[in-house]
């Protein structure tokens, strides 16, 4: 039905924005970072001081979060990834885990956020009525996540493929010291990224805000989520990261709904296994990323 | 040198261990009543132990400045098990070691029930406040040491289904709830008190704590048109399924068990377009004597409103209290219980509880009331 | 090492008798230690990265809940079926991990970890979020195993699991793991059965495991789906990276030191986990390999390898000579139009040749003309797109290397593919895995004197200078006396010096009944030894005859050799 694809979607959009994260890490750093979901929430946060304490437009709090966040994710660059990842990549993503630990009850000790979720108000205001389209509602907010997610996109997209930093900061990942010797500053290219990764994730956090709630504990959940979606749209394609949040999303909700939560969940993991299986690369990916 | 290196750390460790574990006795004669809180304060429980662990502050408080206990002030030692059962069985053990006489545990049923047999071994009273009865009552008979601080499910469900279908009319139902013990639990009963008022239950969906959408469940359980639904969670993810609900055009009567009878709920669900949504607890209704009290000794506290939770934590301080007071100076778990199961009645929070030997959870139908939302707040049906 | 953790536990348990609460936590450090020890193994010594190791100890606990309170079964009987389970679907993961690498094996682990908790939360007879309560304390006899006595129970079955552990890791099977880990590839060709060994570490760390599992079911008396979740997953991965993974005593202490982390500081909350993760980072940071894998690194810079060390008196006065082989039949080697594509490339077109016995022929051409291709195609480390091989008879189209090496084959690399971490004397007794004990250390000591490299034999790989890689790498490869034997471009890097003494022992290899192909650039000495060459180029055969014949071959002048010689 066309309401629970809506819905796939706009839960999807959040898994692809967490598998395009990891991906971005991944492919700067070539380490897997567990501490996504912790970002997004640190960064809903911040927008819902923004807008409760100073009481400014939720549109300066989507600002004024992306751009803690890519403070926060120069921060975590440089105290965490850097140093642990010269120990090798096992060693990085157990200090990852570290930082998951440290941001998830961390936010908690904030004493305007605490452990409880709160509500960050819609983008259209509060009394924005939502379209119903044949029998559908489709919920405004929810059209600003996909529009807001498309922006993003369209954004990273340009600045990746068309401007020369963008194009440095992927030299720098794919290929270091080729990088190095044609002079680029590798080590910025690389804190860059992960500034970028962060900012996204707390952008992400803040435009999925009023339709959940910023706060709380489910940031591990949703890291998760965010991996199985990088797996089956493809760990290598950023496109196919935000595909597979996608598809991800509605396959989860059309299943729930057949089935229920209880038996949804563990067939949802179970496609994870079994498209590591069948089709590493994932729907998007190419074959050669995938060694074995 | 590697083993001297590896022995130093291990003896290290135990020291360390050893002297956080060992507490350190006040100077101040007469010696304090050591009781303890085994809360869960962080991690996904948190928002049920945190308002807990404040009540219970607030709590020690009151009984300090009123004398004590027996000529005795009490200490509170209150420590955060963060919702693992093995650590709180952990935390009970070097409680029970270093003195204190009764144990709040606590937040969850699982780590209550951990302690449950760590207190039962060594004797100790124990109060907790989830809704599961099935720690006190079991098919092997009546748990001696162990007192339940909540109304039950059960209470909750008879009181939210006999609403339902005397005042609501309501021929059908559909249960949506959290897929953690507390929501399943709480809708299994719910289901069976549906089944024996003779109202048919025609759907049951759950979602996880950390769900952001709810389309699936909601769209189902709207296709299997109930009279109205019932909603079986806590903290502010039930709040959020509302929101959903009304979003996708359900309009039957909501009704929640006593974890979503907070403001905060309502802001979340969205103020007024949250609808017709009912709530069966005890802080329904209009407020007793020992309810005003305590809200106003919270709000000039805490500057908020109360919650099941603090109501849950300060009555469960009281009621060791009243068994320490009662007990006359003893302080093993069996004289307390019996003091408890006197069954003197002990007007509190939640309701008057008066505990038998074979009743440990102490409160009646009549203790739980129905809130309405109106306006975004909640108010009298 | 671990004698003293032995000591420290009597010990500790002794001293902390008065202390139920010391007990208590040390009974949880031996429940949590199995699993510890487990992930050890294979995240240490086969270098499998799991997140999914409460997977298998849910398992063992829901198993004791489930046969213990609905069955009634006494604990002794339960635990060994859910270890029995754990085991079972530890071989299933095992071969499903066989086909993943890197951050994809972990992603696989973790979606299995998911996968279990969420079949334990569907299950109705597991008791769904509920899980299993009232779950009894085991009997023995008499005796209820609870408190004290418990922390004696749970330690002798946690030092069990150490023993056996660590007297695995010095067998056959542990020099295998080893082998694996250090470098797959070479230990296929050395004739380690990697894939059933891999297989095997996953069954038996989630045997370890289900045991930790069940012990901590009948401890705690409950088990539900959050006890066993990914949170407990990554508090093992913890375990085994802070103390210092692949080393049995690293996990103890990891054990140890997340399980009294555990108690401690509680009356904190929140500040307690923000420091813990702080901590974690930290560990990561300045200590990589763990604190035990620290101190290791500081003491074991030259080990004596094997249960007994060989001393010098060892070394015999006469550098024997090789060994005498035969091979099996007189085609040791027959290649049959051998194809192998790749996409669109077509690497080896229709490639046939026979060997004599006891010959030596070089296999030369440009480069990219697929000799390695056609190497790794004999070795079945690729698989023919068309063709066969067979090897003494026997066709081994598509076989597995280890198998392949193991009827008598052996194989040098382009790039010499030692075993880093372990010393010169390792790499060449893990050439012969069949060949155990003081047999197999003598002889490897004969061969490195016959070789003129004796007095690297406590070098560890990584420290040798290249051209003495590749010498070693040659040892390695005729170890197990085989009577075919492949090197690829054993000379390069070589000085003149060293090529000379290589192609020495390649004739006296040669007169000892080997059959030999090299792959090779250098044309004087191909010409000089040789008793056939022949010629790939773009995958085909050009060339195929004596060096004489060959070298004056219009067709391979023009591909290859080009002007005077």
């Amino acid at each position: 039905m066309l309401q629970l694809l809506i819905a796939g979607l706009t839960v999807g959009s959040e898994y692809g924005l967490i598998a395009l994260r990891i991906h971005i890490i991944l492919r700067s750093t070539r380490i897997v970072s567990f501490a996504q979901g912790e970002f997004a929430i640190v960064g809903g946060l911040i927008a819902y001081s923004a807008v409760a304490s100073l009481h400014v437009s939720v549109w300066l709090g989507l600002i004024a979060a992306t751009l803690a966040g890519a403070v926060l994710g120069l921060v975590f660059e440089a105290l965490v990834l850097r140093p642990a990842g010269r120990g090798g990549e096992t060693g990085a993503t157990i200090a990852t885990i570290g930082a998951v630990f440290v941001l998830l009850y961390g936010h908690a000790l904030v004493p305007a956020w605490g452990s409880e979720g709160h509500v960050l108000p819609p983008f259209s205001g509060a009394s924005a009525a939502n379209l119903t389209v044949a029998n559908t509602v489709i919920p405004t907010q929810s059209l600003w996540v996909f529009g807001l997610l498309l922006l993003a996109l369209a954004v990273l997209y340009a600045f990746f493929e068309h401007t020369y930093y963008g194009k440095a900061i992927r030299a720098a990942a794919d290929n270091p010291l080729g990088a190095r010797l044609s002079g680029i500053d590798v080590r910025s290219a690389r804190a860059v990224s992960v500034a970028l990764a962060i900012a996204l994730a707390a952008y992400g956090g803040t435009i999925i805000g009023p339709i959940t709630l910023v706060g709380g504990a489910g940031g591990f959940a949703l890291t998760i989520k965010g991996f199985v979606a990088a797996i089956v749209g493809g760990l290598e394609s950023p496109a196919g990261c935000v595909a597979g949040g996608l598809v991800v999303g509605v396959l989860e909700v059309f299943l729930t709904s057949r089935l229920g939560y209880d038996v949804a969940d563990p067939i949802v993991y179970s496609v994870l296994l079994v498209m590591l299986l069948l089709r590493p690369q994932g729907l998007f990916g190419r074959r050669d990323a995938v060694r074995d | 040198m590697s083993r001297s290196i590896a022995a130093a750390v291990a003896a290290a460790c135990t020291l360390a261990l050893v002297a956080g574990t060992s507490s350190v006795p006040t100077a101040a004669a007469p010696e304090p009543i050591k009781l303890a809180a085994i809360l869960s304060t962080s991690g996904p429980s948190a928002p049920l132990g945190v308002p807990e662990s404040n009540a219970v502050k607030l709590a020690e408080r009151e009984i300090n400045a009123h004398g004590g206990i027996n000529g005795r002030p009490v200490q509170f030692d209150i420590v955060d098990d963060g919702a693992k059962a093995d650590v709180a069985a952990q935390l009970a053990t070097q409680m029970i070691a270093s003195g204190h006489v009764a144990i709040f545990c606590g937040t969850r049923t699982d780590t209550s029930a951990a302690v449950a047999r760590v207190t039962g071994a060594a004797n100790v009273l124990q109060v907790y406040t989830t809704p599961t009865e099935a720690l006190w009552r079991t098919p092997r008979g009546v748990v001696k040491n162990v007192f339940q601080v909540n109304p039950r499910d059960q209470l909750e469900a008879i009181s939210l289904l006999t609403f339902a279908k005397s005042r609501l009319h309501a021929k059908s139902v559909a249960i949506l709830h959290d897929e953690n013990l507390y929501g399943s639990g709480g809708s299994a009963i719910a289901t069976a008190e549906a089944k024996s008022l003779g109202i048919r239950v025609v759907g049951d969906e759950s979602y996880p704590g950390t769900a952001t959408d709810f389309t699936a469940q909601i769209v189902k359980l709207r296709d299997a048109k109930p009279d109205a639904i019932v909603l079986w969670g806590a903290t502010t993810t039930p709040g959020l399924a509302i929101k959903a609900a009304r979003t996708l055009g359900v309009t039957v009567p909501i009704l929640g068990s006593s974890g979503i009878l907070s403001p905060a709920i309502l802001g979340v669900a969205g103020g007024a377009a949250a609808g017709e949504v009912y709530s069966a607890s005890p802080l329904a209704g209009a407020p007793s004597a020992e309810q005003r009290a305590f809200a106003a000794l919270w709000d000039k506290e805490y500057h908020a409103p109360i919650v099941s939770f603090a109501a849950n934590g300060w009555d469960a301080v009281q009621i060791i209290a009243a068994a320490l007071r009662e007990a006359k100076g003893k302080t093993d778990g069996a004289s307390l219980a019996s003091a408890l199961e006197a069954g003197k009645p002990m007007p509190l929070v939640d309701g008057v509880f008066k505990y038998s030997a074979t009743d440990h959870n102490g409160l009646m139908p009549a203790d739980v009331h129905i809130a309405k939302a109106v306006n975004g707040a909640w108010g009298a049906p | 090492m671990l004698a003293v953790f032995a000591v420290l536990v009597v010990a500790f348990g002794i001293v902390a008798r008065g202390d139920a609460g010391l007990v208590q936590a040390g009974t949880y450090v031996a429940i949590f230690a199995p699993a510890a020890i487990g992930l050890s193994v294979l995240l240490g010594n086969v270098n499998q990265i799991s997140v999914g190791q409460a997977g298998f100890f849910g398992i063992g606990a829901y198993a004791v809940g489930y046969l213990t309170v609905d069955a009634g079964w006494p604990f002794w009987l339960a635990a060994p079926v859910g270890i029995a389970v754990a085991t079972v679907v530890g071989v299933a993961l095992g071969f499903i991990a066989l086909r993943f690498r890197g951050h994809y094996l972990a992603m696989a682990t973790l979606a299995f970890g998911l996968i279990t908790v969420g079949v334990f939360h569907a299950a109705p007879f597991l008791g769904r979020a509920s899980g299993i309560t009232n779950i009894p304390y085991p009997q023995l006899g008499a005796l209820t195993v609870s408190g004290y006595p418990a922390y004696w129970c749970a330690w002798i079955v946690a030092f069990a699991a150490v023993l056996v552990t660590s007297a695995l890791l010095r067998s056959r099977l542990g020099r295998a793991f080893e082998a694996i880990r250090n470098d797959e590839l070479a230990a296929e060709a050395t004739g380690v059965a990697t894939r059933r060994c891999k297989i095997i570490a996953f069954a038996y760390s989630g045997a370890l495991a289900a045991a930790g599992g069940a012990m901590f079911a009948a401890f705690l008396g409950l088990v539900n789906p959050d006890a066993v979740g990914i949170a407990l997953s990554v508090d093992f991965l913890l375990m085994v990276v802070l103390g210092g993974s692949g080393l049995v005593a690293g996990a103890l202490f990891g054990a140890a030191l997340i399980g009294f982390a555990n108690v401690v500081g509680h009356q904190y909350d929140n500040w307690r986990e923000v420091v813990y993760g702080a901590v974690v980072i930290a560990f990561v940071v300045f200590a990589p390999r763990g604190v035990l894998g620290l101190v290791r690194g500081l003491i074991a810079r030259k080990r004596t390898p094997g249960p007994r060390a060989a001393r010098a008196g060892e070394v015999p006065a006469d550098a024997a000579a090789f060994a005498e082989v035969r091979a099996p039949n007189d085609e040791p080697l027959a290649v049959r139009g051998v194809t192998k594509r790749f996409g669109g490339l077509v690497a080896l077109d229709g490639v046939s040749f026979a060997l004599q016995p006891g010959t030596l022929t070089s296999l030369i051409g440009p480069n990219g003309a697929g000799k390695t291709t056609l190497f790794n195609a004999i070795c079945g480390i690729a698989r023919p797109s068309a063709g066969r091989v067979a090897i003494g008879g026997v066709d081994v189209t598509g076989a597995r290397p280890h198998r392949i090496a193991a009827l008598g084959v052996g194989r040098t690399f382009q790039a010499a593919r030692l075993f880093d971490e372990m010393t010169v004397l390792e790499n060449v007794v893990a050439g012969a895995p069949r060949r155990a004990g003081r047999a197999a250390t003598g002889h490897a000591r004969a061969l490195l004197a016959r070789l003129e490299l004796a007095d690297l034999a406590a070098v560890l790989a990584k420290d040798l200078a290249f051209g003495d890689r590749r010498r070693v790498e040659l040892a390695r490869a005729v170890a197990a006396d085989p009577w075919l034997l492949l090197a690829d471009e054993p000379a390069a890097g070589l000085n003149d010096a060293e090529r000379r003494r290589l192609f020495a022992d390649l004739s006296a290899l040669r007169d000892a009944g080997t059959t030999i192909v090299l792959i090779e650039h250098d044309m004087r000495l191909v010409m000089a030894i040789s008793q056939r060459v022949i010629v790939l180029n773009f995958g085909r055969v050009i060339a195929d005859g004596d060096p004489q014949t060959v070298r004056n071959d219009p067709a391979v002048i023009a591909a290859y050799l080009g002007t005077a010689s």
